[in-house]
């Protein structure tokens, strides 16, 4: 038994039968991130004195009898982005390389609650402002992007460094790592994890979530992170379910729409090729296929960047202006652009977003939820900057990868992406899952009679 | 009224207007990103908005 291959689900039921300790889990974790690191360079700092004295400490409370569920003893990364009480949150950036919190974020609360051990803080695209968190690579091919902007996590949690990864995602930076990265992504409905503590990209766009190596740890993971919390102007006080319950159900005589435009256009034909066999999967598990077009598709990606780039400037204002020099260039350059956006032009973007959520919910009304790819491509090499498709249009590769995850992000709606195959040059494609607005369980039902179906999710790469 | 062509002066301007100092060479650089973007968003005058409001306090259910 390779411990740090486990799902996050296996190694609970282990420590839960103390068939395994967290602190060998924990040695297990480490040990593998210190064998990967100089290849994919996942973490901004790891934690290893810190997370062995926790796992010792799940021990003792397991031992004196007292078990804080699925997550006790079990390693997890966090996306540097999230604070930790007495470690910096760089943002992968050097113009927070000295920011230190005094308070946990509200999602490392819940995580520390929940007797999870933290491991390390993992790299994003500086800022969460990006999609190929050029620090980090692929661990399916190291010379390819992981995505972004939680590469750090998406490329740890496939290569076994922990168990669950904490992502971000504000155009798809859940998703977009999940998916290149071969791990579940899920992106839970707006409002339905807090992100208090949580350093902003546009606050009206932000979403946190856990990327995993199953669909099931997707499932227990978001049970400890959701909740209301006062301190998130954007959280929503709705009742958390037992995301457990119905997870087996599987998808016979559910209604899945397939988008008839825009998710299937500038998509790579092997991608392609994989996302329509898992949607004939679901069909041949009892699912009824039902097409749907999609409302003011040409402007999804108008609205997502109208929103983001200027609320994003905003946040940056003062650091712009005092250490501008400090960032990257290509996140420089989009706070500056933002920074020229007319409040008119964004108060019309967030105008169109409400028509476009109008026309989710009636393209809703005949469908339990919408399948789809995750990304229209696989991971391309470190350094690409476009995608060129097939009728000559040349696109880049930010708007490529983020096009498919935006509506998710626009709409609010949980999205998760779901392993679905490999290309020929062996790399993950991943298939997208969208429902209605709190409906997760539904999102993870589909998505885990698809997975218990196929064995992509049970592949590890070879580093 | 189309936006007329957005050169390296035009970025200066603007960023003036927001308070912030652009460089002569990177306000150059600057110019076709921010022409992308506005272009972009001048797509969004194709929507009839009349009396939609802006999702600025956003909820994502669809019922209350």
């Amino acid at each position: 038994m390779v411990l740090h291959n486990l799902t996050l689900s296996a190694a609970a039921e282990r420590i839960r039968a103390r068939q395994v300790s967290s602190e060998e889990l924990t040695r297990a974790c480490l040990d593998r991130i210190a064998a990967t690191e100089d290849k994919l360079k996942a973490f901004v700092v790891v934690t290893g004195d810190q997370a062995l004295e926790a796992a010792r400490r799940a021990d003792a409370d397991a031992a004196a009898g007292h078990y804080h569920g699925p997550l006790h003893g079990i390693p997890v990364a966090v996306k540097d982005l999230c604070d930790i009480a007495g470690l910096p949150t760089t943002s992968s950036s050097l113009v927070r390389a000295d920011y230190m919190p005094d308070a946990d974020a509200a999602i490392v609360e819940r995580l520390k609650a929940a007797g999870a051990v933290i491991v390390g803080k993992t790299h994003t695209h500086e800022f969460a402002y990006g999609i190929e968190t050029p620090t980090t690579r692929n661990p399916w091919n190291p010379t390819t992007i992981p995505g972004g902007s939680s590469g750090g996590s998406g490329a740890t949690v496939a290569a076994g460094g922990a168990f669950m990864g904490i992502g971000t995602d504000t155009g798809g930076s859940i998703r977009i790592p999940a998916s290149l990265c071969g791990t579940v992504g899920l992106k839970p409905t707006y409002g339905r994890v807090s992100r208090a503590g949580v350093t902003s990209l546009s606050w009206s766009l932000d979403h946190v979530g856990p990327l995993t190596r199953s669909v099931r740890d997707a499932a227990l993971s978001l049970a400890v992170l959701a909740g209301y919390d006062v301190r998130d102007p954007g959280s929503i006080n709705v009742p958390v379910p037992d995301y457990l319950q119905g997870l087996a159900d599987g998808v016979k005589g559910l209604h899945l729409g397939v988008p008839r435009n825009f998710y299937f256009e500038h998509v790579e034909p092997e991608t392609e090729r994989l996302v329509r066999d898992a949607l004939a999967e679901l069909e041949r598990q009892g699912a009824v296929l039902v097409e749907v077009d999609l409302p003011l598709a040409d402007l999804y990606m108008a609205v997502e960047f109208g929103i983001c780039m200027p609320e994003a400037s905003a946040y940056h204002q003062e650091m712009l202006r005092t250490k501008a020099t400090r960032y990257n260039d290509d996140v420089r350059t989009s706070l500056e652009v933002g920074e020229m956006i007319a409040a008119t032009d964004y108060i019309k973007a967030l105008r169109v977003r409400q028509r476009i959520k109008e026309g989710w919910r009636d393209a809703f009304q005949s469908i339990d939820a919408l399948v789809a790819p995750s990304v229209p491509a696989v991971a391309v090499t470190a350094g690409q900057k476009s995608f060129t498709w097939e009728d000559g249009v040349e696109e880049a590769l930010i708007n490529g990868y983020v096009r498919l995850s935006a509506p998710g992000n626009i709409t609010g709606l949980p999205a998760i992406s779901v392993p679905c195959g490999f290309s020929k040059a062996g790399l993950p494609a991943g298939l997208q899952i969208l429902g209605k607005p709190f409906d997760e369980a539904m999102v993870l039902r589909i998505a885990e009679a698809y997975e218990r179906s196929t064995a992509w999710h049970e592949q590890h790469p070879a580093l | 009224m189309p936006r007329p062509p957005i050169d390296a002066a035009a970025v200066r301007t603007q960023a003036a207007m927001v308070r912030y100092e652009v460089a002569e060479d990177r306000a150059a650089a600057l110019a076709p990103a921010l022409e992308a973007v506005l272009a972009s968003l001048d797509a969004l005058d194709a929507v009839e908005l009349r009396e939609t409001p802006p999702a600025s306090t956003f909820d994502p259910r669809w019922e209350r």
